[in-house]
């Protein structure tokens, strides 16, 4: 057994900035990630294998033999399934989590997102609400994201983003050549086209060297760490004061409870499936929505019998990720220039104000698309197999361009996980149980924004466009996000507005999961401002009371 | 229409391996037993022809699934075995030979009541045919489609064909790529803010 000050469970986008921010303040943090450290060398860009398209296997974790968890269809039949099944909604378990693969759009959320119930009202049979906090609470927070782990991009251009104190400290990528024919598209149209922001390199900084606009950026681990992830950012830092301890291959099964029935520390299965246990004033939950709802749910007690922090069922409720909608084109001329990342421009024009709908999406083009994830995407009338449709593909592939976005979700409180106590993981831990779907609303959204973004690819000079509308079933996946909503009540919220769980003022929630509202925009840098923003609140509370008991 | 006589032709007369190159490694097959890979390599002609430039069974997608059925797809290889015996019962049923043997219009007609789950269900039992064409199809896209490591998209046909340049020019071997300023970025300078 060992003793902390902090323990952090789970080492991605939240869990790597508050070690980071503790261990920099002086406390003794124990960091533990269930999944292994990865650097730049072990990634072999393959299409097959990688965090977007897992169809051979999630070389980013979880290990698809260990981690099974259940999914609920719309008919109520359970299914149990692995990390490369969609319906597993994996995003990743490795050092960096998340980070460490994904595309590294590095949104803002709008000053309305966090105010989604007074700007619109509560849609029938949804659990939409208002965060606790503001936009300008974080404001601070998000700046202090950019600045340490460094976002590229040139907000100027567009006139919807909150009021921010500086600009992003890099410029953006120059432009691909999709980039140039929907920028001067949008425009023509009325719309503010401007560079999205993006948590990577275009010039040095930090240390790393800036992007070598390669092929394969989404999904993969990069080469020349020009992205930047928390595993090549502030968990280096961390690990740099010596008051930080990394322990990979190790899973956190439960947060254990003391006599007096306060939260003590954690139990935990090391590399070598030993269990393991350790004490820790502060306990901080960062393994993603899925997981860190799951732990909670699994971490029963006398004073928390239904999981801790789940004294009003809310934690594993409101499960949302984004109904990814939009369109795509094939033009007269070459788009693809073979230029990554890809993802290069963005309109904010209709994430908000649209007659008679509760929100929308930021609305871009996508990452390169790989052959691999281009054959699903014909129109309709060319059939998904046959001559026709291989020679679709080799005649339009490199005259294709979409344009999409993710679609604010209205939460609803059925779109949950729970725990399922008949399937147990590798080290026996009850897993996680997936089950809801869409709120109807949300894809009457989803549905305007895809005729938006085809607008868009026909002005742009698209001869052909179709419409890639979501579906109905239960959305979290790479956005997830939800499950320990932040709010000031106790009866309708998991925690606070400083990610406190309700009634255990020791343990804390950081990650997606305390997301009211998931914004339309993808989620990281909202996490990580929320991580340095309930990390400020820990350490100055912990110049008080040390989280000893009252 | 010509050149698609010609290889069903050609399937006929059993010289599929001449032109497609790989109708002589069928021995080779781990999983497969010999009519198992014929129906299986027909099956691939239709959802990825070769024609003149080589499809699934070309870029030897019959080797990505004889290797991936062991190890990532394991967990569909029952489905395989028994959806291709059942495709065979049901061009026996109809036309009285097996689906190998078909003309490519009749097994093309197959594999479309296949796809919308409309043949005769007895030789199907409780196997759906349109999830089993959807697994087929899906694995053979793959296959085709993706790296050439995992042994089909042999010399990455599929992405020379598709004009996505390998190995890639851009992004490693250039890496200060872009040096210059693009168009829009330079057109921007000159106009000013
Ligand atoms: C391919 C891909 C592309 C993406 N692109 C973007 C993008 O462009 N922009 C954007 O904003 N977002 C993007 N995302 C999403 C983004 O990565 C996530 O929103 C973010 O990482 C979530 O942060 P988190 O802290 O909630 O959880 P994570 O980053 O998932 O971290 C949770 C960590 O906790 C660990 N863990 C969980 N349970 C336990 C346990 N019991 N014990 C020990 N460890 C545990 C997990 O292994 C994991 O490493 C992308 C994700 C992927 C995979
Ligand atoms: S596109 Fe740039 S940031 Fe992305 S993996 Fe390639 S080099 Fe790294």
């Amino acid at each position: 057994m060992t003793n902390h000050d902090a323990v952090v469970i789970g080492a991605g986008a939240g869990g790597g900035i508050v070690a980071k921010e503790l261990a920099t303040a002086g406390l003794n943090v124990l960091l533990l990630e269930r999944g292994k450290a990865v650097t730049p060398a072990d990634c072999r860009k393959d299409d097959l294998a990688n965090q977007r398209t897992s169809a051979l296997g999630a070389p980013f974790g979880p290990d698809e033999r260990r981690n099974p968890r259940v999914a609920v269809d719309a008919k109520g039949n359970a299914r149990v399934i692995t990390v490369r099944d969609g319906g597993y909604n994996n995003n990743a378990a490795c050092v960096g989590g998340g980070t460490q693969s994904y595309g590294a759009m590095a949104w803002r959320f709008l000053p309305k997102d966090f105010r989604m119930k007074e700007t619109y009202g509560v849609p029938a049979g949804s659990t939409l609400e208002d965060w606790p906090i503001r936009y300008e609470d974080l404001e601070p927070f998000y700046e202090k994201a950019e600045y340490e782990l460094g976002v590229s991009g040139d907000m100027s251009a567009d006139p919807f983003h909150g009021p921010r104190r500086k600009p992003l400290p890099m410029p953006p990528l120059p432009p691909t050549r999709e980039h140039e024919i929907l920028e001067a598209a949008t425009k023509r149209m009325g719309l503010h086209p401007f560079p999205i922001p993006m948590l990577r390199n275009s010039v040095p900084y930090g240390g790393r060297p800036p992007c070598m606009r390669c092929r394969w950026c989404v999904g993969f681990a990069c080469e020349v760490d020009a992205k930047a992830g928390t595993q090549n950012t502030v968990i280096p830092i961390a690990l740099s004061t010596g008051n930080c301890r990394l322990e990979t291959q190790a899973i956190v099964s439960e947060i254990t409870t003391g006599a007096d029935g306060r939260p003590d520390g954690v139990t935990y299965f090391d590399a070598r499936d030993r269990r393991q246990q350790a004490k820790a004033s502060v306990i901080v939950v960062s393994g993603g929505a899925v997981e860190s709802a799951r732990l909670l749910l699994n971490s029963k007690s006398r004073l928390f019998p239904q999981g801790l922090g789940n004294h009003s069922d809310w934690v594993g409720r409101n499960l949302q990720g984004h109904a990814y909608s939009g369109a795509t084109g094939v033009f007269p001329v070459d788009t693809f220039d073979d230029l990554g990342p890809g993802a290069s421009v963005a309109v904010c024009d209709y994430n908000h104000g649209n007659p008679g709908l509760a929100g929308g999406a930021l609305l871009c083009n996508e990452f390169i698309r790989l052959p691999v994830q281009a054959y699903n995407d014909v129109p309709p009338g060319v059939r998904s197999w046959g001559r026709q449709h291989k020679q679709f593909l080799q005649q339009n592939y490199r005259r294709t361009m979409g344009f999409r976005g993710p679609t604010q979700e209205i939460p609803v409180f059925d779109a949950r996980v729970q725990v399922d106590s008949s399937v147990k993981d590798h080290w026996g831990i009850p897993v996680a149980r997936l089950s809801g779907g869409k709120h109807p609303h949300t894809l009457e959204i989803a549905a305007a924004m895809a005729s938006k973004a085809e607008a868009v690819l026909k002005e742009a000079g698209a001869t052909q466009t179709w419409l890639n509308k979501a579906g109905p079933g239960l959305s979290g996946g790479q956005h997830q996000a939800g499950t320990c909503r932040m709010g000031d009540d106790p009866q309708t919220s998991a925690v606070n507005r400083y990610c406190q769980v309700h009634g255990a003022e020791n343990v804390f929630v950081v990650d997606g999961s305390v997301h009211v509202t998931n914004g339309g925009f993808n989620p990281v840098l909202t996490i990580m401002a929320i991580a340095y923003w309930a990390s400020d609140f820990v350490k100055r509370e912990w110049k008080g009371t040390r989280f000893r008991g009252a | 229409m010509k050149r698609r006589d010609w290889i069903h032709g050609a399937l006929l007369t059993g010289t599929l391996a001449a032109i497609s190159g790989c109708g002589g490694t069928r021995a080779r097959y781990r999983l497969f037993h010999e009519a198992e890979a014929g129906t299986l390599h027909a099956l691939l002609q239709q959802l990825i022809p070769d024609d003149e430039i080589p499809g699934a069974p070309g870029a030897n997608v019959m080797r990505f699934l004889d290797r991936q059925l062991a190890r990532a797809y394991s967990g569909h290889l029952a489905a395989y075995r028994k959806g291709l015996e059942a495709l065979n019962q049901s061009a026996l049923l109809r036309h009285q030979a097996p689906f190998a043997n078909l003309a490519f219009e009749q097994q093309e007609l197959l594999v479309e009541g296949l796809e919308a789950g409309s043949l005769p269900p007895e030789p199907w039992g409780d196997l759906s045919q349109r999830e089993f064409f959807r697994t087929v199809r899906t694995h053979t896209m793959q296959g085709y489609y993706g790296d050439p490591r995992h042994g089909g998209n042999v010399d990455a046909v599929s992405w020379r064909a598709l004009g996505v340049p390998h190995p890639p020019v851009r992004g490693r071997d250039d890496y200060q790529f872009p040096k210059e300023p693009s168009k829009a970025t330079a057109a921007a300078e000159r106009t000013g803010p």
